[in-house]
């Protein structure tokens, strides 16, 4: 327990100081400019906390560097822009029956109908009450679950039960991810096949290059999956509204805001807010379930349980807490799978681990919670894992970020509805600009930009053809580690071919992704 | 057959194309892996010896096994889709209202391809002037005797040549996504357009040191 609190202590103390043990502030700063810009964010259509967070990442590298002291700036703006935009969504949502994410559509259910009732600042508030705790909630699990899970995963699993879990990870997520699991899978296997592109593990040269000497050093992780998530949504959206030669119709007059959320309906709100936190946490722990899953699970169980589910949809304040405590508890279990086992399951998420992989030499997985005791050695200075207290100094922003979104976005909240206004025919041009820039900038020229042109049109033809981008990101992402386990454990077996199998729970876990993939085909034959 | 009779056949395929033309396109992209990329774009096989002597997986080794599953899923696509076809044929002479067509699947047409097309081009030509842009400023203040730069290159550390290429560039292509978008051009958009692209100046150029905006990085 004391070397917990030491832990924790100097992971708190490393979010503040620098290494020489200097006041620095700057992670604390870019925390706060995270979470308004995810505010902002979410409060404009078309837009949503993943968007912002591709586009951020390249320019935060841009101004920090690749160096340790720039991973908390990184990620404390990234965090921020996260929890930022799960609050601020609802707001048009609520004002205009114009949801600013996705994840906010079943707010509008009850949020709006308050709204034109006349109670739009009640239904705002209620809406960032519930989010912010949601949130907060979610977050208290993360720290409680991703410690555990990752000493005993570390304790239970080797080579070969590491690499069947990554492969049943991604198995589940096409399973649960779009309605064509067998060609998600396919694009996870592709994603994967791609990241292989100019690397070597053996020594012999990069592979697959193609002899171009410009992919030896591999293909540019940031614009990939900027151009794959930003780009071709970005050109999707355009298209269609060229199609439809959309019109942004002029936004309604904001409604009559009315009284405030009193302490007393606060407080009666908390067994229902506890209720959807819950079934967020659980659904975000799980890799590839989104927030929309999680806020219509939550908003059928409040209107089932409630004593007058008439009202459901027709303006009842536990219609928005139902939604916005359980899309809100997605994002921090999501980082539950991230920070103990290094595998993430949103989008979120991925570019936590791409800013991770990216800026400095921390890594997520399993050997970042070992308790090393800590020793003064005279001459070397402290032993002791440096991974443990920055993982300590992340949760240290996430609950900065969460004091940020209880006051900050509170206050902002109320004056954002003005976003709504911004036209998306003109915004998502701007946004294609600004990630092109952001490719050639970071990833060091046009290999960057033109990486993230194919991968966009890559993207592209994934989501016309509605296969989910998802699995073909993570698989991106997780093929260089699943390969370095493979290879582990094949050579660890002597050269058995069966070496995933000899272990009981690799088995179990290969025999669960059989069975996925036996359901996906069933599945495709009564669709 | 009569119209009628043509009213009650189920709708096209095409959906079910999609996955057979996927699925067969997935195999023939395994099949030239594992027979003329790998072979030629891979140095070292499946399996190889260490200096040890002990047997080790090469840099062949995983890219095989990532095929192999891609080779099983896409047959398993295929044989899926096809016995679905077969079925649902069947299934049409009885139930005429039978439509499913297996897995879901979206499609890519004609008009889709020549959106990508005008994007393609809309892109690089942005791009082209990015580049060129720079150069033509440096030779028409040469000419008309206001520098005296040996090349783009030796000016591209001076403002404004530096930014010149990516201020026109990138305006051009906010200009242009927004008029396909909108099916016009306002000068609001314009307006847009140049604020964006200064602004990203502003950022890159002016408050980070270090990063170079397009195309200063690849001269």
């Amino acid at each position: 327990m004391e070397l917990l609190l030491q832990y924790i202590g100097l992971g708190v103390s490393s979010v503040f100081h620098t290494a020489e043990g200097g006041l620095w502030l700057m992670p604390l700063a870019m925390t706060l400019v995270g979470v308004v810009i995810g505010i902002l964010i979410g409060a404009t259509p078309g837009m949503s906390g993943p968007f912002a967070m591709a586009i951020a990442l390249p320019v935060l590298v841009s101004i920090f560097g690749y160096t340790n002291e720039a991973l908390y700036p990184v990620l404390g703006c990234l965090v921020g822009i996260m929890k930022g935009a799960t609050v601020g969504g609802a707001v048009p949502a609520i004002l205009f029956n114009t949801p600013g994410t996705p994840d906010a559509f079943l707010t509008t259910l009850d949020g709006h109908p308050m709204a034109q009732r006349g109670q739009g600042r009640k239904a705002v508030q209620t809406a960032h009450f519930a989010s912010v705790m949601g949130d907060n909630f979610s977050d208290l699990m993360l720290f409680i679950a991703a410690p555990i899970i990752a000493v005993a995963v570390e304790r239970v699993l080797g080579l070969p039960e590491k690499s069947a879990l990554i492969i049943l990870s991604l198995c589940f997520m096409a399973a649960v991810v779009g309605q064509a699991p067998l060609k998600g899978l396919l694009g996870g296997l592709l994603g994967m096949f791609l990241s292989l592109i100019g690397s070597t593990l053996s020594g012999n040269g990069p592979r697959l290059t193609f002899d171009l000497p410009e992919l030896g050093g591999g293909l540019p992780l940031t614009s990939a999956v900027l151009g794959v998530l930003v780009l071709s949504e970005v050109l999707i959206s355009v298209e269609d509204m060229r199609r439809a030669r959309h019109q942004d119709a002029a936004p309604q007059a904001a409604p009559e805001m009315g009284p405030k959320l009193t302490w007393w309906e606060r407080a009666s709100m908390l067994p229902a807010i506890l209720r959807g936190a819950s079934i967020g946490t659980l659904i975000g722990a799980l890799p590839g379930i989104g927030t929309t899953t999680a806020a219509t699970l939550s908003y059928d169980t409040a209107k089932r349980r409630s004593k007058t589910p008439e009202d459901f949809g027709h303006g009842t304040p536990d219609g928005v807490v139902a939604t916005e405590s359980a899309n809100s508890a997605v994002s921090g279990a999501n980082l539950i799978p991230v920070m103990s086992l290094g595998i993430p399951g949103n989008f979120a998420a991925v570019f936590i681990i791409l800013a991770v992989e990216t800026v400095g030499d921390f890594a997520f997985g399993p050997q970042v919670f070992r308790f090393t005791p800590i020793q003064e050695i005279e001459g070397f200075g402290t032993l002791m894992n440096k991974d443990l207290v920055t993982a300590f100094g992340i949760f240290t922003m996430m609950v900065l970020a969460n004091a940020f979104n209880w006051t900050v976005g509170g206050v902002l909240m109320g004056l954002l509805g003005y976003l709504v206004r911004i036209p998306k025919d003109v915004m998502l041009p701007v946004i294609l600009t600004i990630s092109l820039t952001a490719a050639y900038v970071q990833d060091g020229g046009y290999l960057g930009l033109i990486t993230a042109c194919v991968f966009a049109l890559i993207g592209y033809a994934l989501r016309r053809l509605k296969i989910s981008i998802l699995p073909f990101v993570i698989g991106f992402l997780l093929a260089p580690t699943l390969e370095g386990l493979v290879r582990g454990a094949f050579t660890a077996s002597g050269g058995n071919p069966f070496f995933l199998l000899t272990s009981p729970i690799s088995l179990t876990m290969l025999a669960l992704s059989v069975f996925l993939l036996v359901r996906m085909v069933r599945q495709s034959r009564v669709s | 057959m009569t119209d009628a009779s043509r009213q009650t056949q189920p709708a096209p395929l095409r959906g079910g194309r999609w996955n057979l033309w996927l699925s067969i396109g997935v195999l023939g992209f395994c099949l030239l892996c594992l027979t003329l990329w790998f072979p030629h774009d891979i140095g070292s096989g499946f399996l190889q010896q260490n200096l040890t002597g002990r047997t080790v997986p090469g840099d062949a080794f995983f890219p095989v096994l990532l095929v192999g599953l891609m080779a099983l899923l896409a047959t398993l696509l295929l044989l899926s889709q096809l016995r679905h076809t077969t079925l649902r044929r069947q299934a049409s002479d009885a139930t005429p209202k039978h439509t499913s067509t297996g897995e879901p699947v979206g499609h890519i047409g004609t008009d889709n391809l020549a959106f990508v097309l005008r994007a393609i081009v809309l892109t690089a030509s942005s791009l082209l002037i990015m580049s060129w842009t720079g150069p033509a400023l440096v030779w028409l203040t040469n000419a008309i005797g206001l520098t005296d730069y040996s090349g783009y290159r030796a000016a591209s550390g001076t403002f404004p040549f530096n930014v010149s290429g990516f201020f026109v560039g990138a305006t051009l292509l906010t200009c242009g996504y927004i008029h396909t978008t909108r099916h016009r051009l306002r000068p609001l958009d314009v307006l847009v357009a140049l604020v964006a692209a200064g602004a990203l100046v502003l950022l890159f150029n002016g408050l980070i040191d270090n990063v170079q905006l397009p195309p200063n990085a690849d001269l």
